[in-house]
């Protein structure tokens, strides 16, 4: 149960990434995480957490989104690439348990959205905008 | 209307970088960190006080005993004289790379060649969470099964050294030693195994050489590039 300190993590991320780009974090709309399903990341407790850590901040209206990746492993004896939980952890060409993790021990902070009001038009941003 | 910013970082990539920044330093300083993991109850205190009671003529020995709460590990390795502090981690089930710096402050590293973080009881959290350590060592005990292996894939993966503790106590149990060996060293194909005995010190010489030898590697070698990303391999 290490959510609530991972949603902290992600609190000083935003506030960095806030002061990088000269936005106010108040302007922070939303931020979309990746959670493999092999990861030590429960989305669930991470979901609940968050209002938790952003209560009384300027973030507190910020949202998270957490989108899950499906761990996906190669059989070291075959090769065939499966879904590692859903085949409950067997191979289902060769019977094998071994396998190397191919996907879905990620647990990255894909994107953060930004109200676009408090943009400064000078052309200053960092990273990738892109108007949704 | 909102801008959408393409980010994707690994959310512990500051984690990351503090525990480059620690590894660094101790490198300049020819100090020795090791993150010592397992289970509750599997024999990281009584291995160390084994471990110490071997080295303490050769090293000059530091611990940091972590927990949520109480101060019983950080007394026990007291009566050896060890230099030791014991961190409190407030109800977090892991030490990252900025509380174990401050750990390495209140030690008071100076004069040490060895510092030991005997990391929160949890075969999970302490896995993720780089604490800027140079190696990382575990510790399974036979009575938590041979198949733990299977259930926590990702601390085998990230340690350098297991040893499993308590083979005075391999009659009793379902303990498969070949077995377990055979499916770290598929998930860990570089891991070192050496199977010891707390309370009878059957295997903890072998340790302690291990050990002696990766801190003297460590404090002789010039370079820790190679040292450094060969501990970041996993993560990627």
């Amino acid at each position: 149960m290490h959510e609530l300190g991972i949603v902290f993590e992600i609190q000083k991320r935003l506030l960095a990434f806030a002061a990088g780009n000269g936005l106010s974090p108040a302007s922070i709309a939303s931020v979309v995480v990746e959670v493999g399903e092999a990861s030590t990341v429960i989305p669930k407790y991470l979901l609940e957490c968050w209002p938790a850590a952003m209560d009384g901040t300027d973030m507190e209206d910020a949202t998270l989104e957490v989108e899950v990746i499906v761990a996906q492993v190669q059989c070291k004896k075959c090769g065939t690439v499966y879904p590692y939980l859903e085949h409950d952890k067997i191979c289902p060409s060769c019977g094998a348990w071994e396998c190397r993790m191919v996907t879905g021990q990620e647990f990255n902070i894909k994107e953060i959205l930004v109200y676009e009001e408090d943009v400064p038009e000078d052309g200053s941003l960092g990273g990738d905008p892109a108007v949704r | 209307m909102v801008k959408v910013y393409e980010i994707k970082q690994r959310v512990l990539a500051n984690n990351d970088s503090e525990a480059d920044a620690l590894r660094s330093e101790l490198k300049q300083e020819r100090k020795f960190l090791l993150n010592l993991m397992s289970s509750p109850g599997s024999g990281k205190t009584s291995v160390l006080m084994k471990t110490i009671a071997l080295l303490k003529d050769d090293l000059k020995i530091g611990v940091m005993e972590a927990d949520i709460d109480s101060a019983v590990d950080a007394q026990t390795i007291a009566t050896t004289g060890a230099k030791v502090v014991q961190l409190h981690t407030g109800g977090m089930c892991h030490l990252d790379a900025g509380m174990t710096r401050q750990g390495l402050e209140a030690l008071d590293t100076d004069g040490l060649d060895l510092a030991i973080l005997e990391n929160v009881g949890n075969l999970v959290c302490p896995a993720e969470f780089d604490t800027g350590a140079v190696k990382n060592a575990m510790i399974l005990s036979v009575p938590e099964g041979d198949d733990k292996p299977l259930k926590y894939p990702l601390m085998f993966t990230i340690c350098s050294v297991l040893l499993i503790n308590k083979i005075d106590v391999l009659p009793y149990f379902d303990f498969d030693l070949d077995l377990c060996i055979g499916r770290v060293k598929e998930l860990n194909p570089d891991i070192t195994v050496i199977p010891v005995s707390a309370k009878t010190g059957e295997g903890i010489d072998e340790w302690a050489a291990w050990l002696k030898n990766e801190v003297t590697a460590w404090r002789d070698t010039s370079s820790s590039e190679t040292i450094i990303a060969k501990n970041k391999e996993y993560d990627k």
